[in-house]
């Protein structure tokens, strides 16, 4: 791969090139295909290609009870695991029409805004060592492990809590734990202020990403694009405040957004929510009320039910349909990075190649956590594939399919088909 | 592209050794400073009976486990990681598995085993590495699982303590 010159080289349509970043790129913590067309130094198009590492949780989830599904969740992504599996919970909740007792809540929300806190520190880290400033990486991620520790101290385990279950919380926290907890919270206000000082006065850091990989208000809104990535543009969307679950609409605190829409902003963004995020923890740790964990969901009717979770990269959806058996008929994951991806094809087009990578690692892609076969084309003569099309290509083949079936052209399967 | 303004250096910045010598001051100073990064695997993780490491079996004070194969872990186990066979004994206890092998390689530490136990024989001990040069040697048996019930006895009184189960310390003697 090239190196950095900021100012494009002009070129002409004929000295086109491929760049390809990935399958397996020291770039990227995930197997996950980029392929960058280039003219000279600037990028025409961008490829992605994401099946890598296609699990097939969705399927699996079909065939396990509600109260195993929410451990299994945990395991789409690495580091949203909390997310997938309180989303999870709000879907079937929606479904039933019931809310979980405040002390289910409250522990939701804790375990969720720590989550938060470490994947905001590691995105910071691995940020700056996609740029190159080696020295952001190991000061971000020092301050990430103690995080860690205490998610560990409180729930068992340093990433997956196997706490959520439908209807509350399967365990109590470790309180005998909290006023530990507390004093590394402290500690680490401290520590996220310096960050946040050292990166916005940092010169190198400021000529090197503002500027870079825009998305304008506008863009964010045609692609659709959630959480701080959106909120670096200037569009305050939050699903913590626009649709309150767990204990969000209780507590004090504020959506952080910048106007500029660049790399820099985004860095900003996920700086402030950290502080904002400890806040919510302190008053989650003061205001944490007594009572029951769990209504103790013993049967699940059929229905069906959406989830929304603001996840550390935006919103997070799940759709789950349920037949009145004990296992999900259909359950649907919509991870915030589906949306967020397909906003490279404004951002990055029209970028040199040094800027493109760190554009891409900018929303924070989570490529396990979107896992699923999608093209987004737009090379010589190639067709344009965002998002919007890839869904009238899958209306135009439900159809297709439809007709060769010979059965009416809705999106409704027929009962006993192929789940 | 961003032009920045650079400030004017100072005549103790530009002489350029003093600078040099702060800088190193630093470095120099860290050397007496606690290293933060943990020696693993000489300096052994913090843990306690909160870490839920692996599954292991609880072996009596009179020498055979508290398992009576009754398939309820098995039953549980979203990585379907369990496999039992039972059989029949003269002991009044009636059951206890003739293989009780968990598959290491799919067990994901959830803890619904330890759950759905009726007989507290199945805990989360603290024991975290798990290595081996072959797939095979990763699925234990109970020659593997096994461990005297003292060895687990703070998780056993944590998980009595936070469910608040019986109440009283233990069910199984
Ligand atoms: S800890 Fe979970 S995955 Fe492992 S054996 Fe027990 S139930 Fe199965
Ligand atoms: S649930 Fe307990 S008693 Fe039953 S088979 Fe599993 S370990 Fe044995």
């Amino acid at each position: 791969m090239s190196t950095s010159t900021t100012e494009p080289r002009a070129a002409g349509a004929d000295d086109r090139s491929v760049v390809q970043i990935g399958p397996f790129h020291p770039l990227l913590e995930e197997p996950v295909g980029f392929e960058l067309t280039v003219e000279g130094e600037r990028v025409v198009a961008v490829d992605a290609r994401m099946d890598y590492i296609h699990k097939g949780i969705e399927r699996l989830a079909q065939q396990r009870t509600y109260d195993m599904i929410p451990i299994l969740l945990e395991r789409i992504c690495g580091i949203c695991s909390v997310t997938h599996s309180v989303c999870f919970c709000n879907a079937v909740e929606d479904l039933l029409g019931v809310e979980p007792p405040p002390r289910a809540r409250y522990i939701r929300t804790i375990i969720g805004e720590l989550e938060r806190v470490h994947s905001h520190l590691l995105w910071v880290g691995l940020a700056g060592h996609f740029i190159g400033y080696n020295t952001v990486f190991m000061w971000a991620w020092k301050y990430r492990e103690p995080v860690c520790d205490v998610f560990e101290m409180l729930t068992g385990h340093r990433q997956n809590s196997a706490i959520p279950l439908v209807g509350g919380v399967r365990r109590d926290l470790r309180v005998e734990y909290l006023p530990e907890a507390r004093r590394v919270l402290d500690e680490l206000d401290g520590q996220v202020r310096m960050l946040t000082e050292a990166v916005l006065d940092d010169p190198v850091l400021a000529a090197r990403l503002r500027g870079v990989g825009v998305l304008t208000p506008q863009q964010v809104v045609d692609y659709g694009v959630v959480g701080p990535t959106a909120r670096a543009s200037g569009v305050a969307t939050d699903v913590r405040r626009d649709d309150p679950y767990a204990a969000y609409g209780e507590l004090d605190w504020q959506v952080i957004t910048a106007p500029e829409g660049d790399v820099f902003a985004k860095a900003v963004v996920r700086l402030l929510e950290l502080a904002e995020s400890i806040k919510i923890l302190r008053q989650a740790f003061d205001r944490l009320p007594g009572g029951d964990l769990s209504l103790g969901i013993r049967h699940v009717p059929a229905g069906e039910g959406i989830g929304r979770y603001e996840a550390p990269r935006g919103e997070d959806v799940h759709y789950v349909r349920s037949n009145g058996t004990n296992m999900p008929e259909r359950l649907k994951v919509r991870a915030p990075s589906f949306t967020n991806i397909a906003s490279f094809q404004a951002s990055c087009i029209g970028a040199s190649i040094a800027d493109v990578t760190i554009t891409l690692a900018a929303c924070d892609p989570c490529y396990s956590c979107t896992e699923r076969t999608i093209v987004v084309r737009d090379a010589a003569g190639g067709e344009a594939r965002a998002v919007g099309d890839l869904i009238a290509r899958s209306q135009r083949e439900t159809r297709r399919i439809a007709a060769e079936l010979g059965r009416p052209a809705d999106l409704v399967l027929p009962a006993g088909g192929a789940r | 592209m961003v032009i920045l303004q650079r400030k004017e250096l100072t005549l103790a910045e530009r002489l350029y050794l003093p600078e040099i010598l702060r800088g190193l001051s630093i470095t120099f100073r860290k050397f007496f400073k606690k290293a933060i990064t943990r020696q693993y695997p000489e300096e052994p993780l913090p843990k306690d009976e909160v870490t839920r490491g692996q599954p292991r079996l609880v072996v009596k004070d009179d020498g055979h486990l508290a398992c009576v194969s009754c398939g309820l872990c098995e039953a549980a186990c979203p990585a379907y990681a369990i496999t039992i066979d039972g059989h029949e004994v003269d002991r009044p206890i009636e059951r206890e598995p003739e293989r009780f092998e968990i598959d290491m390689l799919r067990c994901i530490l959830c803890g619904f085993c330890e759950e759905a136990c009726p007989k507290d024989a199945i805990f989360m001990s603290d024991e975290l590495e798990l290595a081996d040069l072959t797939r095979a040697e990763l699925v234990y048996g109970i020659d593997k699982l096994k461990r005297p019930r003292s060895a687990l006895q703070k998780r056993i009184d944590y998980v009595y303590r936070i469910n608040d189960r019986w109440r009283n310390s233990s069910s199984t003697p």
